[in-house]
């Protein structure tokens, strides 16, 4: 039975047991996405296996830097061009006023010394977190494998993200 | 109190303390302990959290003036 997060933040429950932990993102904001590899890293350095699961917005976290024209339709072509890939890109959700606001929070981050989403993104990927992304967003935004920054074998349905849900002690939604 | 390692982490916020911990004790033997330097204000939570959820053993801190000494002896495998 997964656990849950009481207001303290503690994992309640048996704590040997929770060795597997699964982060659900489907958004693209910079916020977001700094709490769930914040989060991803800080379970993987307590040796917790982590995975993260991408679906909806949040494969622009891993699609490569820059503006992409690809995909197999007009559509899913001018999103690609309108949503620039790479973590540098990332919107903030609230406060963003055309990206000054991401632009600002970089900045205060940086100058309070936090880690980057880039090296958020090592550092996860250097502890063993294992990175999922679902086919369904990949196909409808046109993205193909090597569109993304973090090598993947292949993309993934929904069945994988439940049997990893069911798998873990804990699941996280952002 | 005597340590095998020390990690500077003074600068740096939470959790990259944790994450060099975890790296160091890669190359370390079971019961050697690390001395962790950290002016970060929620390391004295996060640390023993930290020890509890990876089956380290937390020592304890020594205030060292702006910042603390954090003691962990690595868990035997």
């Amino acid at each position: 039975m997964p656990s849950t997060m009481s207001a303290a933040g503690r994992i309640e429950g048996d704590s040997s047991m929770a060795d597997k932990l699964t982060i659900l993102l489907t958004d693209d904001s910079l916020d977001r996405a700094c709490v769930a590899l914040n989060i991803a890293v800080s379970a993987a350095a307590a040796d917790k296996e982590v995975t993260v699961f991408l679906t909806c917005w949040s494969l622009r976290l891993l699609k490569k830097p820059g503006l992409q024209w690809s995909g197999d339709h007009l559509l899913n072509r001018l999103i690609n061009l309108l949503t620039p890939g790479g973590p540098e890109r990332l919107p903030l959700s609230k406060f963003n006023f055309f990206g000054l606001g991401a632009w600002m929070m970089r900045r205060m981050m940086a100058a309070k010394r936090l880690q980057s989403i880039p090296e958020m993104l090592e550092t996860a990927r250097e502890l063993g977190v294992q990175f999922q992304v679902c086919d369904k967003p990949a196909d409808v935004f046109g993205l193909e494998l090597d569109d993304l920054s973090v090598p993947l074998e292949t993309f993934v349905g929904a069945p994988s993200f439940v049997r990893e849900a069911l798998q873990s002690q804990a699941v996280i939604c952002l | 109190m005597r340590a095998d390692a020390m990690i500077d982490a003074r600068g740096h916020k939470c959790p990259w303390g944790i994450v060099e911990m975890k790296k160091r004790f890669r190359t370390m033997a079971g019961g050697q302990v690390i001395e962790l330097l950290s002016d970060d204000r929620v390391s004295a939570h996060e640390v023993p959290i930290w020890c509890e959820l990876a089956g380290h053993t937390y020592l304890g801190s020594e205030e060292a003036g702006d910042y603390a000494k954090y003691y962990v002896r690595r868990r035997q495998d």
